[in-house]
């Protein structure tokens, strides 16, 4: 097919997605149109307690689910069939920009080697390179691990001790950014592996004077230690191979995830610095660069492994500190991000819609008790629309509100055939998400916001042995 | 294969994953639009024989169990042109009585706290148990304090569950519209994979509505809820999910 050819047919898939897209939300709409006006019906011929409300709620949940269904169809066919943009990846040979690669630590012992070690053997000037492990009043071996580093690579590693200060990665980073003089800021946690190019590669996009952060993709390394660390998998290839490369193909609002990224300091500095109080300092930076006319990239080539938590209640852990940290920035940054002139109006209504994504838990228990509700006054069909349509969300991701077929998409992209058969299993890490996000927003609305607490930082527990 | 793809083995060297996307085919296009039509007038077309198998699969199971139901099909018009028929059940729909009510609220707490206690490893599982127990005690407490004011019969709620399955069916084609049949799979696949969702759906609620009749006849309609639910729309979906993710862990056509 040519050239012509192909944008043509694109063309006409981006059309086909819209169209049908719209057609889904009028199917819902209509759906629950036709169910109310049933219902009303039976109602007047057997006047009852009047449901009024939880049918406009379960209605307009519905709507808002539909959505997000929407986005997120978009979202895939443009990763299986549009134009992909990997425009700083030719970047090769350059002048390359001073970087120092952050790597906060408490108590990591079990993983420091692995990184400093991968990190010392990276392909990147060592006369344009520092790199900065920040022992944040580690109880172990972490500081010792690190000495040892020091003492063997005395012209790369360049290392900090935090002894005082607030707690939490955002107050560690804040205190390194501001000991540099580098250019460029590139952070990993202390459980990432990075492979020989990736620093390149995060580096390149800043030769972009719009480019405010960088993204790479993390990729699970102990997938195969249960059927949790399977989930998350699954969950890791959609937001990241999908969502996050979608949304910089069709110039969204990618976002910078925290790790395996980094930030022009220059940027940083305008935007204010690392916020101390953000438990997401990831989405809170993202935020602030966006509404200060930066962009963020993300570089889907770039992979570096991680450790995903491997028990339920260390995942209940982190995924309710990300669904705090995020509502967090949706509180500050969503009035914000409707005013500014810095934004497109698309860049605008993904931001929004990306803020949003840990207020779907909530609002989703909201639908299933209003369809409880309908159900016990009578209201078999309405009810039946709702669980439905609960139904079809319930087997993707609840953080990223990756779809199941978008996660789909990712492992079919990804070539790793037999793992999408886990997806009917993804209703279990739906089902734990959905209450723990909504414990965490809850929390944050009712605990700490109205007694006025601090938000607390939790560290996620290592395995590697 | 083009030379200039192949290695040192002769094979072919594969893009990385992280720059792999699916070229636009004529049959990108063809196969969701064709497929998705064959589909759905296959599912209309024969909306009536379906649901007349499963009322006689229901009529069958009643009849092996000795429950005593009387099956009849009824027309539901849509708009003008368009109608289709639903199996409609008249059987006793059992009221719980105080011992089946006190005997259930004590199987509910004791499920929930040895959740509590004892699932912590298996969260989701203790997630689902405290969702079911949840459900569980408000039936319990509607018909603790006002049985007759539940609405719904069994036949009631076993036609309204297949008319639901029956729109499912109709959306199946529609989900893979979008999710399946644009993908690089050969036509043969996508034709099986449709072939067989539909058919296990056909075949499975029937079947799973036969079982909730011959749970709630024999302990009353307290465990209807329940089996709306969590036991109604969402193991036919799962069924729906899980074949859909077999089709996609198979062979890809090269491009």
């Amino acid at each position: 097919m040519s050239v012509h050819r192909q944008r043509f047919a694109r063309g006409l898939i981006t059309r086909f997605a819209l169209v049908l897209g719209s057609l889904a939300l009028a199917f819902y709409g209509g759906a629950v149109v036709f169910a109310a006006v049933v219902s009303a019906d039976k109602a007047a011929a057997a006047p009852q307690a009047s449901l009024f409300a939880p049918k406009i709620v379960l209605g307009t949940i519905i709507v808002i689910l539909a959505l997000f269904m929407l986005r997120h169809l978009i979202f895939t066919l443009n990763r299986l069939f549009g134009h992909q943009r990997h425009p700083y990846l030719d970047v090769d040979v350059a002048d390359w920009p001073r970087l120092a690669v952050l790597i906060p630590a408490h108590n990591e012992e079990a993983v420091i080697a692995n990184a400093l070690g991968a990190l010392v053997d990276v392909d990147y000037p060592a006369d344009r390179l520092r790199i900065i492990p920040i022992d944040d009043r580690s109880e172990d071996r972490t500081w010792e691990i690190i000495s040892r580093f020091q003492r063997d690579f005395p012209h790369l590693i360049h290392p900090l001790q935090r002894e005082a200060g607030g707690e939490g990665k955002a107050a560690v980073i804040r205190f390194a950014t501001e000991q540099v003089d580098e250019d460029i800021v590139i952070l990993f946690d202390a459980d990432y592996v990075p492979g020989r190019g990736l620093l390149k590669q995060l580096a390149a996009p800043f030769f972009d004077p719009e480019v405010g952060a960088v993204m790479g993709r993390v990729v699970p390394q102990n997938t195969g230690t249960n059927l949790l660390t399977r989930l998350l998998d699954l969950e890791r290839a959609g937001g990241y191979q999908v969502d996050q490369q979608a949304r910089m193909n069709l110039q969204l609002v990618p976002q910078y995830g925290g790790s395996v990224g980094g930030a022009r300091v220059r940027a940083l500095q305008q935007v204010g610095g690392w916020r101390e109080d953000a438990l997401a300092e990831d989405t809170d930076l993202t935020y602030r660069l966006l509404l200060h006319g930066y962009k963020t990239v993300y570089e889907n080539r770039s992979e570096c492994y991680e450790e995903v938590p491997e028990n339920w209640q260390e995942r209940n852990r982190q995924i309710m500190r990300w669904a705090k940290g995020h509502n967090q920035a949706a509180f500050r940054y969503a009035w914000s991000l409707m005013r500014t002139p810095h934004v497109s109006l698309i860049e605008r209504l993904d931001g929004l819609l990306l803020l949003g994504v840990y207020a779907v838990a909530p609002l989703l228990l909201v639908g299933w008790v209003c369809a409880l509700l309908l159900y016990f006054n009578g209201e078999q069909t309405l009810a039946s629309v709702g669980v439905v349509t609960f139904l079809f969300v319930s087997f993707g991701a609840m953080g990223n509100f990756a779809a199941f077929f978008e996660i789909a998409a990712a492992l079919h992209l990804d070539g790793s055939g037999n793992r999408v058969r886990l997806l009917p299993l993804n209703f279990f890490n739906f089902l734990v998400s959905l209450v723990n996000i909504t414990r965490a927003c809850f929390g944050l609305i009712f605990v700490d916001y109205l007694l006025d607490r601090d938000v607390r930082w939790a560290k996620t527990r290592r395995y590697r042995r | 294969m083009r030379w200039r793809y192949r290695g040192h083995t002769g094979r072919l060297i594969r893009r990385h994953r992280a720059l792999r996307s699916l070229d636009v085919q004529t049959s990108s296009i063809m196969h969701p639009l064709g497929l998705t039509i064959v589909a759905l007038a296959l599912v209309l077309y024969s909306r009536n024989v379906i649901t007349q198998a499963w009322a006689d699969i229901i009529a069958f199971w009643c009849d092996s169990t000795g429950i005593d139901v009387t099956v009849s099909m009824r027309q539901t018009p849509v708009g003008r042109i368009f109608s289709y028929s639903v199996p409609e059940l008249r059987l006793a729909s059992p009221l719980p009585g105080a011992e089946a009510l006190a005997l259930s609220f004590a199987i509910v707490i004791a499920a929930m706290l040895i959740a509590y206690l004892c699932l912590r490893r298996f969260l989701p599982l203790a997630y689902l148990v405290w969702a079911i127990g949840v459900i569980h005690l408000c039936a319990i407490t509607l018909f603790y304090f006002s049985p007759t004011a539940f609405p719904y019969t069994i036949g009631g709620h076993v036609s309204g569950s297949l008319e639901v399955t029956l729109m499912l069916l109709m959306i199946v084609p529609l989900i893979l519209m979008v999710a399946y049949y644009p993908l690089n799979f050969s036509l043969a696949k996508k034709v099986a994979l449709t072939l067989f969702i539909l058919l296990m759906v056909f075949l499975f609620a029937p079947h799973l509505y036969a079982c909730h009749i011959v749970v709630m006849s024999f302990h009353s309609v307290l465990y209807m809820p329940i089996l709306f639910a969590v036991f109604g729309a969402l193991p036919i979906m799962v069924m729906i999910i899980a074949i859909y993710g077999w089709g996609m862990s198979w062979e890809q056509q090269r491009q």
